[in-house]
């Protein structure tokens, strides 16, 4: 680098020689301009010939806002596994056995309740409150969220034009909807026992639904003014229905909007008072038994209705 | 419950209405059978399959006039259901092609096919709910178990009427004279026997196909009728009670659902009643308030509390 024609050859070479320069500097400055004009100054005549190169103290770029389909993956930990999706199922899984164990044991403790309250001939109430918050079981308000945004779902999926479509059009929507947070109510099936369960929508399993049941007088439709519960009714809680041979009924509140404008229509005195319209269908589990992922793009076919109940 | 699937409507062709006697006639079958207890009767329109269908004009696909007979028929019968029925007689499948822009007028749909051609393409193409064969002449082919059998797999139901066995040579029936009375008897028990060696005893369906009042029979009797044919007890008054059930339902069904997933409405035994207005946009016949059931105010109370 002493003499000048020396120098000359190795500006030949420099792009090549100056790599590692370049590689430190393109740490400390964004674009790559900048970068050639700091290194062409230094080592040319007419530059200054800095014989030190500053670097900057660079802070860690920020990620630029990107697409989930073109981001890299490039932590390893963002990539799910099988064994962390067999995880997360065996989890929910056990989660349930569990919240399901625990309400039997609460509505034995409250049988056992009973039977030294009738024993003793005095009325002790039980402390379920207590109970409910000891033995972690779900409440049917907790999952109110999830029914409102069900609601809001089935209002954009049914009435997203405005006016109320006919039955031939709502049908199809409805047989690949999603029921999760959907308010389902038993009305027949082969199990007398689950009739007039109802409950929100947990999970949508093949085979189940897993319903979250409200406690006490709104456990049951013939509940409502009733004075005296039985144990389960007052525990709540999971409840596993099984599809097969079960009809459930459910009601989508139309959107206010809409059944005003319908209503004026119809008739005005049914308006005046602001209560909600709601439209009734009914869902027969029988033909329903797929998970929701593989029922979305299913054809249905009608068959025999002997199995239907 | 018992079902009655087939009281004919009197006239078989669009052009003509039934006279006032007629409907009389027809007024009297229908309570005959229901004091005999049939709560679920439906009437049936018979068409040869070349009687053009007026397609085009959906309010006259149905002649049958249900509203009339339900004014007249369900104030004084509260439990009475009245349903539909459409019979096409079918020699070749390949004509009826537009069932399916009918099929939405009627509760009940059947087939009655003269030759073996028509009986399998019809099971295994069309969408029906019913077939019936005419009993009372020689059937032109064998029944054979495997297009009977599959068929029942399918759901589909087959029909034995009793009227033509019933109506004797007494003569409130114009069947002609006593020796062909007697021919009729013979071939209505073959064919029978026929058909439930072909079914094996499952799928099927006893109804009247009474014209008139004196042709209407009980349970009791066909019971009996049906146990001189060889069927146990419990097939036998499975014929008249859940056989004929299912066949309404799955009949039901193809109006009120789609393809047997989501039923419209859900108030108690809904897919038996009847909620159409035709004046209206079908949807606003299932609207009802929150404060109206149970679980409408269940919801009505989450909203509250949101709010």
């Amino acid at each position: 680098m002493s003499s000048p024609l020396s120098f000359h050859n190795q500006h030949n070479s420099m792009e090549k020689r100056n790599i590692l320069e370049k590689h430190l500097l393109s740490r400390c400055y964004d674009s790559e301009s900048i970068i050639e004009q700091l290194l062409d100054t230094r080592y040319s005549h007419g530059g200054d010939q800095k014989p030190v190169i500053v670097f900057k103290k660079t802070f860690p770029e920020k990620e630029k806002q990107k697409s989930i389909l073109h981001r890299e993956i490039s932590d390893k930990s963002q990539t799910i596994t099988k064994s962390r999706k067999h995880n997360a199922r065996l989890q929910l899984r056990n989660y349930i056995k569990q919240t399901t164990s625990n309400q039997k044991k609460l509505v034995h403790k409250i049988q056992k309740h009973n039977r030294e309250c009738i024993a003793k001939s005095q009325q002790i109430p039980f402390p379920i409150e207590a109970m409910l918050k000891r033995y972690r079981i779900p409440r049917y308000e907790d999952f109110n969220n999830l029914s409102h945004l069900w609601q809001s779902y089935m209002g954009d999926l049914l009435f997203s034009n405005g006016t109320i479509p006919t039955m031939s059009v709502l049908l199809p929507k409805l047989s690949s909807a999603d029921y999760t947070g959907c308010l389902l109510t038993v009305t027949q099936s082969r199990n007398t026992n689950m009739v007039g369960t109802r409950g929100i929508v947990v999970v949508d399993a093949q085979f189940s639904f897993i319903l979250c049941v409200p406690r006490s007088e709104l456990s049951k439709e013939w509940n409502e003014s009733k004075e005296s519960f039985t144990p389960s009714e007052m525990v709540g809680g999971f409840r596993m229905v099984p599809k097969k041979g079960t009809l459930f009924s459910f009601d989508v509140i139309v959107p206010k909007k809409i059944s005003i404008e319908e209503g004026n229509e119809n008739n005005a005195a049914d308006s005046d008072d602001h209560d909600d319209e709601c439209v009734g269908f009914t869902l027969i589990g029988s033909r329903f038994e797929f998970r929701a992922v593989d029922r979305a793009g299913k054809k249905f076919k009608s068959h025999t209705v002997d199995d239907i109940l | 419950m018992l079902c009655d699937l087939n009281v004919p409507w009197p006239c078989s062709t669009y052009n003509t209405q039934p006279t006032q006697q007629q409907l009389e006639v027809l007024k009297n079958t229908i309570v005959t059978l229901y004091s005999l207890g049939y709560t679920h009767q439906a009437i049936n329109f018979s068409i040869n399959e070349n009687v053009r269908i007026p397609v085009g004009t959906p309010d006259l696909i149905n002649p049958i006039n249900i509203a009339y007979l339900k004014s007249e028929l369900v104030p004084r019968f509260p439990k009475l259901k009245l349903f539909t029925r459409l019979t096409i007689i079918v020699s070749d499948p390949s004509k009826l092609q537009g069932l399916a822009k009918i099929q939405n007028h009627f509760d009940v749909l059947a087939v009655q096919p003269v030759n073996e051609k028509a009986l399998q393409l019809c099971t295994t193409n069309l969408d029906i709910d019913l077939v019936s064969f005419n009993l009372g002449s020689k059937l032109p082919f064998f029944l054979k178990h495997k297009t009977i059998g599959s068929a029942i797999d399918k759901g589909i139901k087959f029909e034995v009427c009793y009227s033509t066995v019933v109506s004797g040579s007494i003569g409130y029936a114009n069947v002609g004279d006593s020796t062909n009375v007697q021919l009729i008897k013979k071939n209505f028990f073959n064919n029978v026997l026929q058909l439930i060696r072909a079914s094996r005893s499952k799928g099927i369906v006893v109804s009247s196909g009474a014209v008139q009042p004196l042709q209407a029979r009980n349970g009791e009797d066909i019971l009996t009728l049906l146990k001189t044919l060889g069927l146990d007890n419990s097939r036998a008054k499975s014929c008249i009670t859940l056989n004929a059930e299912r066949a309404l339902i799955s009949g039901r069904l193809r109006i009120k659902s789609y393809k047997q997933t989501v039923i419209a409405g859900n108030d108690s035994d809904e897919v038996l009643v009847e909620k159409k207005d035709p004046s209206k946009p079908d949807t606003l016949a299932y609207k009802k308030r929150l404060g109206d059931s149970s679980s409408g105010r269940l919801l009505k109370k989450q909203k509250r509390s949101k709010d």
